[in-house]
């Protein structure tokens, strides 16, 4: 078998390693470069450019140059905010579509995007190791979801990589941290790169890496500091007489080059001078920015990491005095503001002593060493991000395995039937910490088929949940009355075949916008109706256990949603209905306990 | 316990090592460092090699944790065969599901209960009254500081006022977190020269202090909760 290597797929650059002669090493491609933009470019031939070429014809070729693609990997048109969908290049997806990018006519799912990207790094390892590589460790954010995940692992899959681990980038940046030193140490990992933002709070001990607890936002980072400096920059221009050049793409790419370029240098100069010489024809931009002015701007973003940290922490029960070092990792860590931040939110001067780039690499490296075999004096103890459970009755999310769980890690629920004869029985499987089902991720459903016919009540199905090493999860169901065993194949509901996605991205074209927006306006009223049908009967059965108040609550709620749903207002149906569901979360539980009385009184009856 | 359903079926009689004979009770030999299926009379404590009482050595249930986590853990199996990789999975899942209930006092008196009456604990809603006021006065504060962050904050001052009044809750709910372990110590110090069919009244005094600690740790969560949403 041949050697595996470490990737970190990251937002902005990634980057490929493996452990020499005990030692873990960039791989640097053909020139020399040792970090890959994660950026692909269509246009001229057949195959895409990839990498730094791809980069360079980003300003004049912008909508075909695709980057920071990984925001979408794994996620649903519903999750992705319109300003998230701000990029050069043309994406589509709404509702539960998945993310599709689509360049002269084809379509592209997030995940063969990043495949591009890794096929690049797997042909450089090639040519550096003169021999084939086909089995990688590659990271990804510790916050990132089941979906997130699992569709990491198929970029893998369609690079022709087999996907031997995914680990946490931050964990891993620990490894590459802690490899040489004999450390007895609490430490945390802060990293910060182009587009998500994770905090891990490790106990490293006799080799042993383990991960206290993690924390996070994979929507946070050096992009959307620059989105602010290109908007503040949009704005100097207009007020000098500029015009306004927002709808301009090829104006905006490059600003977007000169902002990154004006951020990354501030981090070791108090003022940049920015100059875009003819953005229009008339008008040339040069503006003197300070550093001061840059923190102004940045200040809320960066702030936006406190609040994980301080999470992360009362999660660990560690106080800032308890953690030994806090280690920087990812590109924007270099910003001073956040390096000032990272130090008063733990009380120490953060250590800046690793590569921010290259260390998440490099840990994939070690690991993937320690995998195969070749590091044995070392051990990584990773935790899930999220809680994970299942919606329950009354749209609650029931938590079967909570969040910072040690994984490997197994929790068994039991499951049955509400209604005689009931043959099978699906089940939706939610990742977040909210209370409502509705406020979590959906991770997909399964369903418990071939039930035997029986009363409501007596099939006992007991559902195994295991969340791997990798952070994925696994379902085996057993009839507990019968023994029989199955794996369940959760059908995750980003989970689509390419001709799925071909006609969803063909249907959307054809019909345009407004049948989207139809679409969209339908499948509201239809969860509108299902609510106030709901609420209806709800009320038919316990409307004498409210208070008057309660009641007040929720007969405004049904009157404002019949109201927007009268004038055909989607985001006003989609609002309201969140709202009525809110207003009867008690109404709900005041139904299950009247129904679980008539049960007991039916069953009183029969006797 | 419910999600003990599938884990039931691990347990077995103690057994040779299928790869050199030596008998072996767990899910590892040490004589010839194989992974093997779980044998024995396992529990928690068994598992994680500690006595298999109220007060743990904490020190020395992280290390043996540790110790094993190295042994059993599916990186070290990566390798090997579909079964013997799927016995990994198993062991240091459970022995991760052990370390986190044998850590946690809260966890690991309720799951002693459960031992000692053959079945799960059962979870009744009562705590002393002076835990119980403790718990309904701090939840009041919670509710209006949940109030005011929903509302979008804003007040300084009051913002101010209200971490302060949270960090005081947090300091009381842990000292009386604390004076609850301290209880559960003397209820240790008993239970060591106490016969097994002797020991109803102990369990039934943890059940109590189990409660309690019930309560608190709820309460310490929505209370730190509450201090990183108004940060």
């Amino acid at each position: 078998m041949g050697r595996i290597i470490g990737i970190d797929l990251g937002t902005t650059n990634s980057v490929a390693a493996i452990v020499e002669g005990g030692k873990p090493i960039v791989i640097a491609d053909a020139d020399g470069q040792r970090l890959t933009p994660s950026v692909v470019a269509f246009g001229g031939g057949t195959e895409p450019i990839i990498g730094h070429n791809a980069n360079r014809q980003r300003i004049l070729n912008p909508r075909k140059t695709i980057y920071s693609v990984k925001r979408f990997m794994g996620r649903r048109g519903s999750e992705i905010k319109d300003e998230d969908m701000f990029v050069s290049y043309p994406v589509t997806g709404s509702g539960e579509e998945p993310i599709v990018i689509v360049i002269d006519d084809k379509h592209y799912l997030p995940e063969e995007i990043s495949a591009y990207v890794l096929k690049k790094l797997k042909g450089d390892a090639e040519r550096y190791l003169g021999e084939t590589v086909d089995r990688a460790v590659i990271t990804v954010p510790a916050y990132f979801n089941d979906a997130q995940r699992n569709t990491t692992k198929k970029a893998g899959e369609i690079a022709g990589l087999k996907v031997e681990r995914i680990i946490n980038e931050p964990t891993a940046a620990s490894l590459a941290y802690g490899i040489d030193k004999k450390l007895d140490a609490k430490i945390g990992v802060y990293d910060l790169g182009g587009g998500t933002f994770d905090i891990s709070i490790l106990d490293i001990k006799q080799g042993v890496f383990q991960v206290l607890s993690t924390c996070g936002n994979t929507r946070l980072g050096g992009d959307d500091i620059d989105r602010r400096l290109i908007d503040f920059l949009l704005k100097k221009i207009e007020a000098c007489g500029g015009g306004d050049l927002s709808g301009s793409l090829m104006v905006l790419s490059r600003i977007r080059e000169e902002a990154e370029k004006a951020k990354c240098a501030l981090s070791s100069h108090d003022e940049v001078e920015i100059s875009i010489p003819f953005l229009t024809s008339s008008f040339s931009l040069k503006y003197k920015l300070t550093r001061k002015e840059f923190e102004e701007l940045a200040g809320d973003i960066i702030d936006r990491t406190r609040k994980p940290c301080l999470q992360a922490m009362m999660d660990a029960k560690l106080k800032p005095d308890d953690i030994d070092e806090i280690i920087l990792v990812g590109g924007s860590t270099r910003i001073p503001l956040v390096q000032q931040l990272a130090g008063e939110i733990f009380g120490k001067t953060p250590n800046t002593s690793i590569n921010p780039d290259e260390a998440v690499a490099l840990g994939a490296a070690i690991q993937a060493n320690v995998l195969s075999g070749h590091i044995s004096n070392l051990l990584l103890l990773d935790v899930t991000p999220l809680s994970l459970g299942i919606e329950t009755y009354g749209a609650f999310m029931n938590v079967i395995i909570p969040r910072n769980t040690t994984i490997p890690t197994r929790a068994g629920e039991l499951f049955t039937t509400a209604v005689d004869n009931q043959s099978a029985v699906t089940i939706q499987v939610l990742q977040g910490e909210r209370q409502m089902a509705a406020d979590n991720w959906s991770i997909g459903t399964f369903a418990l088929e071939d039930i035997a016919p029986a009363p409501a009540g007596v099939p006992r199905i007991g559902v195994q949940f295991t969340i791997d090493a990798d952070g994925i999860l696994h379902v085996l169901a057993r009839d507990v009355n019968t023994g029989k065993e199955k794996f369940v194949q959760m059908k995750s509901t980003i989970d689509v075949s390419k001709d799925q996605v071909e006609k969803m991205v063909r249907d959307s074209m054809e019909h345009g916008k407004e049948d989207a927006a139809k679409k969209e306006l339908f499948d509201a009223k239809v969860e509108a109706d299902k609510v106030l049908s709901a609420t209806r009967k709800a009320l038919d059965k316990c409307m004498n256990l409210l208070q008057q108040d309660e009641r007040n609550i929720i007969d405004k709620a049904i009157y404002d949603l019949e109201e927007v749903i009268k004038k055909g207002d989607t985001a006003g149906i989609k609002d309201n209905t969140t709202n009525l569901n809110r207003a009867t979360e008690r109404l709900a539980s005041l139904l299950l306990v009247e129904t679980a009385k008539e049960v007991v009184e039916k069953k009183a009856g029969h006797k | 316990m419910v999600h003990e359903v599938l884990e039931h079926d691990d347990k077995g009689k103690r057994v040779k090592c299928l790869s050199c004979g030596s008998p072996y009770e767990g899910f590892f030999c040490f004589d010839c460092h194989t992974i093997l299926p779980i044998s024995g009379e396992m529990n928690y404590f068994s598992i994680l090699e500690v006595e298999k009482r109220p007060v743990v050595d904490m020190a020395r249930l992280k290390e043996n944790f540790l110790r094993l986590s190295e042994k059993v853990h599916p990186d070290r199996y990566f390798n090997a065969s579909g079964e013997v990789q799927d016995l990994a999975l198993k062991s240091s899942s459970l022995l991760n599901k052990a370390y986190s209930t044998l850590k946690d006092p809260k966890e690991r008196i309720r799951y002693l209960i459960s031992l000692e009456n053959d079945r799960e604990a059962p979870v009744s809603k009562h705590a002393s009254t002076e835990t119980m006021e403790f718990f309904i006065e701090a939840s009041d504060v919670c509710n209006e500081v949940n109030t005011f962050v929903k509302k979008g904050g804003g007040d300084e001052s009051l913002k101010r006022d209200y971490l302060r009044k949270l960090l005081g809750l947090k300091n009381e709910a842990i000292d009386r977190w604390k004076a609850v372990l301290g209880e559960v110590e003397r209820v240790d110090k008993e239970w060591i020269g106490t016969t097994d069919e002797n020991r109803k009244p102990l369990v039934k005094r943890l059940l109590v202090l189990s409660h309690e600690l019930s309560y608190l740790s709820k309460l310490q969560s929505l209370i730190d909760e509450l201090i990183v949403a108004i940060s």
